[in-house]
């Protein structure tokens, strides 16, 4: 057997984190120990599993791509895929959900793999923030929820796409990917990246197909296992302010078309619904008088950055990334909003 | 040989198999998610199955964090037992706000309720409808005598006085459950029954339209309310 690659060095974020995650499963333990039968304990579990339980199946499917991407898809096979040009290749892969059908979920494991691969950076977010939208599962459940509205479906994909690429192409601009991504992410050798894997059939590209496919396997589920429970953290306090904020309280502060655009991107990086789903979510605030704009808001935001998210996130950028990926998806969502609404008063 | 293949994540899998096939005897994941969602569940468990046969074949190297990260990923099967039969009731009914129709000042003066006659003819025939009929089909109930049944609150967040009995709209999962139901805005009869939150009840009398801060709010007056059995495992929930 071919001696395991040397771990790469972790950094603070993943030491702090660490921590952290000690003390939450510390917190829920001391939760589920000394509140079992409370309301507010069960009404938890229950929002809690109900989240997990449906984006676990995307997330394990999210990883097995990931692993056959890891096994079959050399980094010079991906090279050549893409556009050289760096502007082209972020226009390609804001489409990429389109044959890669992957929910908010399952992508993040799926662009790590792609990002180890060598795809440029700006190239990862553009199809991290698009690929859920573009979904042709997420474009079917849009127009269902909308009653084949069939403007709702394609305007949610444009305003997706064209916000998808514009972060792409500026964090191309901004950041190298030296400042973005964490170390164990940005390796690009080809080779397996898991911290302590000593699998050494990355390399090994004329192993029998079977033996292929075992190893893709296995490396699915070391992924599942190194970044599943950032889903499970992000699932936890989406369910923990589920629990315990009133809705009430953001449909009150949702007078008026700005404000209404505001409370549903705070709604939407709260609840942490699946893109697939979350258009029926949407669909259910217009009779409470919600503006088109403000549905909109939810279903482009929401596949984009919520809190699990924030948190599977961690396992791939750095802090500044985060922030910058963020801001950037706030800001850009907001706008759009307020120009739908614009348009619509025109 | 054998021990030598068992790694953190194997055994992770194993208890999520373990849990995910609970969940689909008798149905259980049914509290969680909308019926139609149960395939989610299936390709749940052929993911680990497929990942454990996987790992068996090619176990991983030992890394670090193992034993946090296994951990973690184990947290939702125990909040999944603490739930045991358990649907959602009164207390996330207080923090949603009862759904129902639309904004008043959009959809213009709230419809009235039927004349005394119309409501004396419906008195003597009683229909027994579900929650989620009477929302869908509103303007057929207003003014009418109708016998309901759902989950019973005391108390409305914001309205001590208002009781209300209600049940779920799903459309995925619990996390995005909408309460419907009918508010009462006097103490109904309960015999010497003692109620309690979360009691299932069938409640009868005339449902009227009234604004409630803005919204209009189905109301049941004069309820006469009867106890009765949970109808089925997750009857607190209507799945659209």
């Amino acid at each position: 057997m071919a001696p395991g690659p040397v771990p790469p060095p972790r950094s603070g974020i993943i030491d702090t984190g660490r921590y952290l995650q000690m003390f939450f499963l510390a917190a829920a333990i001391f939760m589920a120990a000394f509140h079992a039968r409370s309301d507010v304990f069960i009404t938890f579990s229950i929002i809690f599993s109900a989240i997990v339980l449906e984006a676990f199946p995307f997330m394990l499917l999210g990883t097995l791509l990931g692993g056959f991407v890891e096994v079959f898809l050399s980094q010079e096979k991906l090279l050549r895929i893409l556009p050289k040009e760096k502007k082209q290749a972020v226009v390609v892969c804001a489409f990429l959900g389109i044959i890669f059908p992957v929910c908010e979920c399952a992508i993040v494991p799926v662009v790590r793999k792609f990002i180890q691969k060598g795809m440029p950076l700006g190239s990862a977010v553009a199809f991290l923030l698009g690929g859920p939208i573009v979904n042709p599962l997420v474009f079917s459940s849009t127009l269902v929820a909308y009653s084949f509205a069939w403007d709702v479906a394609f305007l949610r994909v444009f305003i997706g796409v064209v916000i998808a690429m514009s972060i792409g192409l500026l964090t191309d601009a901004c950041l190298s990917k030296k400042q973005a991504l964490l170390p164990f992410s940005g390796h690009t050798d080809g080779g397996c990246s898991h911290v302590g894997c000593t699998h050494t059939h990355g390399i090994d590209q004329n192993r029998p197909f079977g033996k292929k496919i075992m190893a893709a396997l296995s490396h699915g589920a070391v992924d599942f296992y190194d970044i599943g429970r950032f889903l499970i953290i992000g699932a936890f306090i989406a369910a923990a302010l589920q629990t315990l904020v009133p809705r009430q309280a953001f449909m009150a502060i949702a007078q008026g078309p700005f404000l209404a655009i505001t409370a549903m991107m705070v709604l939407a990086v709260v609840l942490n619904l699946c893109s697939e789903a979350d258009a029926f979510v949407a669909a259910s605030f217009q009779p409470m008088g919600m503006p088109l704009s403000a549905q909109m808001a939810f279903m482009v935001l929401g596949p984009m950055l919520d809190i699990k998210l924030i948190l599977m996130y961690l396992a791939v950028f750095t802090r500044r990334m985060i922030f910058f990926l963020a801001f950037q998806v706030c800001l850009s969502v907001f706008l759009a909003m307020v120009f739908l609404e614009m348009a619509q008063w025109l | 040989m054998v021990v030598k293949r068992i790694s953190g994540p194997l055994v992770v899998l194993v208890f999520w198999i373990g849990a995910l096939a609970w969940l689909l005897l008798d149905d259980q994941y049914q509290l969680f998610l909308a019926p139609r969602f149960g395939f989610l569940i299936y390709i749940s468990l052929g993911a680990c199955a497929v990942f454990c046969i996987s790992l068996l074949a090619e176990p991983p190297g030992s890394g670090k964090d193992q034993l946090i990260k296994g951990m973690i990923l184990l947290l939702p099967i125990v909040f999944m037992g603490a739930a045991g039969d358990s649907t959602l009731g009164s207390f996330a009914l207080s923090k949603r706000s009862l759904t129902v129709a639309q904004k008043n000042s959009e959809t213009g003066p709230v419809l009235g309720p039927v004349s005394e006659k119309g409501g004396e003819q419906d008195q003597d025939a009683i229909r027994e409808i579900s929650l989620a009929h009477l929302v869908r089909n509103w303007d057929k109930y207003n003014g009418r005598h109708i016998r309901v049944e759902g989950l019973f609150s005391k108390t409305i967040e914001g309205h001590d006085q208002l009781a209300a009995v209600f049940r779920y709209f799903i459309t995925c999962c619990a996390a995005d459950a909408m309460p419907v139901g009918v508010f009462l805005d006097s103490l109904p009869d309960t015999g010497d029954t003692d109620l309690k939150d979360n009691d299932w009840v069938r409640i009868s009398g005339r449902v009227v339209m009234k604004q409630l801060d803005g919204y209009d709010i189905i109301f049941m007056e004069t309820p006469k309310i009867e106890k009765t059995d949970k109808p089925a495992k997750n009857a607190a929930y209507i799945f659209d």
